[in-house]
């Protein structure tokens, strides 16, 4: 099976972004990680279930 | 820790386009393909919380920033039959650092975007030779046509497809009510730039990086 995941460029990593928002940064990527995690885990169970 | 540097030059791409909600989702493509792009987007949204003048600090974003995208697709007449000027003055200053200004200033580059291709030659002519590309109102056309701008303007040939950018795109503007439950906020606190850049850049460092 071909391997469809696309290869990461090479060194690449985004820009933090320098302004400060009114949301705490900490905050956001609690969020953030909170989503990739419930979808990580969805994705785990209709692999383990199929 | 040191406080993280502030974005180069090169890195930097100043976005002048509307900012109201009709074209909130096309604002929201560019600056996500910007950032997919390794690239750090900045607009005068920045402007509110500054003691400087709102002219001042744009200027200083322009001045700051190699690459500028300019929108002209709601160059309109507002509900008072004005026209909206804030894209063309900012379209013009760009435009007069790149050719008076000095050193770095003159490689500055410009991608157009309307939502029809000729459409400029009926209300600003002058900018015939740009780079002028339509997105139609569609934000995956957006994604599609600053990802090619970026990779031919700054010559990177490491940036991910452009429809695997597409294809990010729509999961991320899927998880935004999710995000936004997790923070209590809803979807006017994005209204604020740095939030929703913050949020932005969070989400593509989790989705690259891990």
């Amino acid at each position: 099976m071909a391997n469809t995941k696309p290869r990461k460029p090479k060194h690449f990593v985004p820009i933090r972004p320098k302004g400060r928002g009114t949301i705490p940064m900490k905050d956001i990527i609690a969020a953030v990680e909170r989503v990739f995690r419930a979808r990580e885990s969805k994705s785990k169970a209709v692999g383990s279930a199929s | 820790m040191s406080a993280p540097d502030k974005p180069a030059y090169d890195t930097r791409v100043f976005i002048n386009c509307p900012f109201d909600d009709a074209y909130w989702p096309l604002f929201q493509a560019l600056v996500f393909t910007v950032e997919y792009c390794g690239f750090t987007a900045c607009c005068a949204l920045e402007v509110e919380d500054s003691g400087e003048t709102r002219a001042e600090k744009i200027v200083r974003l322009i001045a700051d920033s190699r690459y500028g995208i300019h929108d002209i697709s709601r160059t309109e007449l507002n509900a008072e039959y004005l026209p909206r000027f804030n894209m063309p003055f900012e379209f013009g200053v760009f435009t007069g650092f790149k050719y008076g200004g000095r050193g770095r200033q003159k490689d500055k580059v410009i991608l157009v975007l309307d939502r029809e291709r000729y459409r400029f030659q009926r209300f600003i002519s002058d900018i015939a030779g740009q780079d002028i590309r339509a997105h139609g109102n569609d934000p995956e056309k957006v994604i599609r046509e600053v990802r090619a701008w970026l990779q031919s303007q700054a010559g990177r040939r490491d940036l991910f497809g452009a429809e695997h950018i597409v294809g990010r795109y729509r999961v991320f503007t899927a998880d935004i009510p999710d995000l936004l439950a997790g923070l209590n906020k809803t979807a006017a606190d994005l209204a604020n730039y740095q939030d929703f850049h913050n949020l932005v850049y969070r989400w593509i460092h989790r989705d690259t990086v891990g």
